[in-house]
């Protein structure tokens, strides 16, 4: 979503960190920008030097004595280069890991002197409130939290893309009619907010307004800006993984709780989805999952639990299950088997497909699949027209 | 202006700007920290001097957070515990290597034979004796008698054959004792203690010959009646007259008669005697020798409850165990593979290289040259490893947090550069790294040099030297602040 601002909208950003430096008395600024965004980097680089060929950027700019030098600052992609000190580290050419706040940038950040470290989205509003004045974009939104927010939808949904609401509208009206519900008539299971730290919802809560406060309420937060909407085929102990893999990657290595936890957090779900999981794994995870969030300094090991612990808080029966062995939504490879029902027409459309030769077929004889040899690639699943393969629960293990 | 908070409820107040975690030294409060060097920058990596603040209920390394108006610091509830031992017990599910070696941690006297082994090699022998009179109580029979479970532990025999501990450490007894004359060795046990506690004991058993080497090692004056001869056991004389000759080395008092009892209340602080014995005293302790004729492994067992009866007494007039086997932290790295086995074999062949080069090598014994077979597998870093001890004191599970895959021993060495040290060898295990970067910060000083740092993040940070350059060359000038500040054995000098 960001990226989108900087691409589409570079005059923007620019213009808002130009009022901001007026403001704080600032003259020096970076775009901190990951090297990835080549597109970004570009738009930015061609805006600056709009900006400097105008005249309204550098020293004295229009003659009003006010001077202000920007340049790019090219990041090696750390997700954790965006929390601020990480970030300012990053900048001064140090290992890019935050450090313990107080102090604050505000007091002393880059090279010590007092910095103001803010994200795309704000510095791009700024030139609107500027024009239109503060109580106009106070009037959008809701009672604590003010203006318009904008989103990556995206997942099992219709309409995907960026979409820009105000404050407080709700989030089933976003997934509904915004996003245009589910793909394929399936049914919303629950949406992720917030990113790959942030928390899942329940469907059936998304009546909630969509602000600050009762995203946190719920066990998410607003994060990134991103809403990732998962359908009734999703299983959430197997996303749960997924996100929880990110932040694993992504910690800097710094605390313990952080660098260690988010790994052992990860194994106990990891042997969930393999179909070992121990009794006790629920609370194991839970209790990790705190002291994580109250032991790490900062926002990513903060963070990195939410999806784990708020998808046990909404779903803790699909953890349930995977303790006994099996996955309701038939998403975890080890805990389905493929076979072919009374249904098969004997078409060998699925023998023709399959990779592994796993399917033995004689044409108008039903189908059989070699459990031994199927991979789950669930190619067959796919062709079938009569949808006569299906997936039942794996034989339990000794 | 006076900054004042609160820390546990105490009150304090200062007008410096110091950290929450000196503020609670000054109040006599210890907040233990691995990854804090007073004299560096904070790390604010090992979370392990975590504390809470109860005006806003965060949690904040004390290490590094300046204390403020206002604050209300709890450092000892029951959610900090957990929170610290949780953060030790995570540090320990990635914690490869064994507090001590096979050897020791088999060994039902827990005699730590590595150490032996130094004290032997570098012709220490007080020292050695002292350790094998303080671990084995009788050191004859109980190593000529004892099944050498540690040599069953070696791990030298997955190479060739397993060091052969018993017969070394009985040969250099025999050697050592019997040539030297008896009141040389240990004469000066009591001599820097002021106030000496008089003990008796009244029985004439070996339980009670055990009882009173192991009281005597540890500092206690020792009086027991003469040893009846018709309770030495059989195959044991000779040894055991040695023992013997090594107690009364130790100072300990053989009594013609038992004294009244008037003397022994004026004469002693504590009386250790069997169940017919008659006296009154505020401290009395009970022992049980045996009647009959006794075997070898009840003798050996008796021995080691002697030991545990020390270990009583000892906690009773000094507040403290000086056996502290039952609340110890050990970590065992258990079964290596053969890949392993070889990195340990490589490492001690360079540490005894180093040594060999510098010493006179032509006068080498056998004792020697088969203490040299000993792949010092045992942790070097044992005695000031705040790890270790931190787990101990919090009660940390070794496995609470087990690693899904177990993890592959490394290690580096290096020889340190001629005009730092010709004879040592540096080591730095990976596996029993922290990752807190104090050695990274400290080698910073090393102007021109690049020092330590480290590579990759999340949980494959590592430290390592810049370039691939060697281990010395990072270390530089600052090898031995690093490796008194590493706060586990990850670096150390041999």
């Amino acid at each position: 979503m960001d990226r989108m601002l900087l691409e589409s909208y570079p005059f923007r950003i620019l213009e808002g960190m130009l009022i901001v430096a007026i403001a704080a008395g600032i003259e020096q600024g970076f775009l901190y920008i990951r090297d990835e965004y080549r597109e970004a980097l570009d738009r930015i680089n061609q805006a600056l030097a709009v900006f400097y060929e105008k005249g309204l950027l550098g020293k004295n700019i229009s003659g009003s004595g006010f001077s202000l030098e920007l340049s790019i600052v090219r990041g090696a992609g750390a997700y954790v280069c965006g929390e601020e000190t990480a970030l300012i580290a990053s900048i001064e050419g140090k290992r890019g890991t935050p450090s313990l706040k107080p102090p604050y940038p505000s007091e002393s950040g880059y090279k010590n002197l007092p910095t103001l470290v803010n994200n795309v989205e704000t510095f791009s509003l700024v030139p609107w409130i500027i024009n239109n004045g503060g109580e106009k974009f106070s009037n959008i939104g809701s009672k604590t939290s003010r203006g318009t927010k904008t989103f990556a939808l995206a997942g099992k949904i219709k309409n995907q893309g960026l979409i820009e609401i105000p404050m407080g509208t709700p989030l089933k009206q976003i997934i509904d009619d915004i996003g245009g519900g589910c793909d394929n008539g399936k049914k919303a299971k629950a949406v992720q907010t917030g990113g790959p730290s942030g928390g899942c919802i329940p469907y059936h809560m998304t009546d909630i307004p969509v602000d600050y406060e009762a995203l946190i309420s719920s066990g998410s937060f607003m994060g990134s800006g991103g809403l990732i909407v998962l359908d009734e085929t999703d299983c959430m102990v197997d996303i749960a993984k997924y996100f929880l893999q990110f932040t694993r990657d992504e910690s800097c290595g710094k605390c313990t709780f952080c660098r260690v936890g988010t790994v052992r957090m990860l194994e106990i779900l990891e042997r969930l989805v393999e179909g070992e999981g121990k009794s006790g794994d629920i609370e194991r995870l839970e209790n990790l999952g705190k002291m994580i969030k109250q032991g790490s300094m900062c926002g990513l090991g903060k963070a990195a639990p939410n999806p784990v612990l708020s998808s046990i808080r909404h779903f803790r029966n699909e953890y349930i299950d995977h303790i006994n062995g099996t996955c309701t939504t038939k998403k975890c490879k080890a805990l389905f088997v493929l076979q072919i029902s009374d249904d098969c027409n004997g078409c060998t459309m699925c023998a023709r497909v399959c990779p592994c030769d796993a399917i033995s077929s004689t044409a108008y004889e039903k189908h059989t699949i070699d459990v031994d040899l199927c991979v789950k690639c669930e190619s067959c699943i796919n062709v079938c027209q009569e949808n006569a393969v299906i997936k039942i629960d794996a034989p339990k293990k000794k | 202006m006076k900054i004042q908070l609160k820390i546990n409820n105490i009150q304090f107040e200062s007008e410096e700007e110091i950290t929450v975690l000196e503020a609670a030294a000054r109040l006599g409060m210890r907040i233990p920290a691995l990854c804090y060097l007073k004299s560096l920058e904070p790390c604010t990596s090992c979370t392990v001097c975590i504390v809470k603040d109860k005006t806003d209920n965060r949690f904040f390394p004390s290490c590094a957070t300046i204390i403020c108006n206002g604050m209300d610091i709890d450092s000892e509830s029951i959610e900090v515990m957990e929170l610290r031992k949780t953060s030790l017990e995570l540090l320990l599910s990635e914690h490869l290597g064994d507090c001590s070696g096979p050897c020791e941690a088999s060994c039902r006297f827990d005699l730590n034979v590595p150490k032996v082994f130094d004290a032997i090699k570098n012709d220490a022998t007080q020292t050695a004796i002292s350790l094998l009179q303080r671990d084995l109580g009788l050191p004859f029979l109980v190593n000529s008698w004892c099944l050498a479970t540690c040599e069953n532990a070696c791990r030298r025999k997955r190479v060739d054959r397993a060091v052969k501990i018993q017969k070394t450490i009985g040969e250099f007894l025999l050697n050592k004792i019997a040539t030297s004359k008896n009141s040389e060795i240990n004469s000066n046990i009591h001599a820097d203690k002021k106030e000496v506690i008089r003990i008796l004991i009244t029985e004439p058993g070996i339980k009670s010959l055990a009882l009173a080497s192991f009281l005597a090692v540890n500092g206690f004056s020792v009086a027991l009646p003469a040893f009846d001869k018709d309770r030495l056991p059989e195959n044991g004389e000779d040894t055991l007259l040695m023992d013997i000759e090594l107690l009364i080395s130790s100072n300990v008092v053989f009594l013609e008669k038992l004294p009244t009892a008037s003397e022994i209340k004026s004469d002693f602080e504590a009386v250790i005697a069997g169940r017919e014995f008659d006296t009154m005293h505020d401290n009395l302790f009970l022992i049980k020798e045996a009647k009959q004729p006794e075997t070898k492994k009840s003798i050996l067992q008796g021995i080691k409850q002697a030991k545990d009866l020390c270990n009583i007494l000892y906690k009773h007039f000094h507040n403290k165990s000086v056996y502290d086997y039952s609340d110890r932290f050990v970590s065992m790295s258990g079964y290596l593979d053969n890949g392993e086995i070889d990195l340990y074999l490589k490492t001690s062949e360079a540490r005894n290289m180093r040594e060999k080069s510098n010493a006179c090598a032509d006068a080498e014994s056998d004792a020697i040259s088969e203490i040299a077979r000993c792949l010092q597998c045992n942790c070097h870093g044992f005695e000031d490893c705040r790890l270790r001890q931190y787990a101990a004191e919090y009660g940390a599970e070794r496995s609470k947090f087990k690693k899904a895959v177990k993890q592959k021993y490394s290690i580096k060495t290096d020889s340190l550069p001629a005009d730092i040290s010709t004879s040592q060898v540096v080591t730095y295990e990976p596996g029993k790294c922290i990752r807190c970067g104090i050695c990274v910060k400290i080698t910073r000083k090393n102007s021109g040099q690049t020092g330590l740092c480290f590579i990759n993040r999340g949980i494959q940070t590592q430290i390592d030297v810049p370039f691939g350059q060697s281990l010395s060359k990072g270390l530089g000038s600052c090898v031995h602040e690093c490796v008194q500040g590493c706060p586990s054995g990850a670096l150390e000098i041999e």
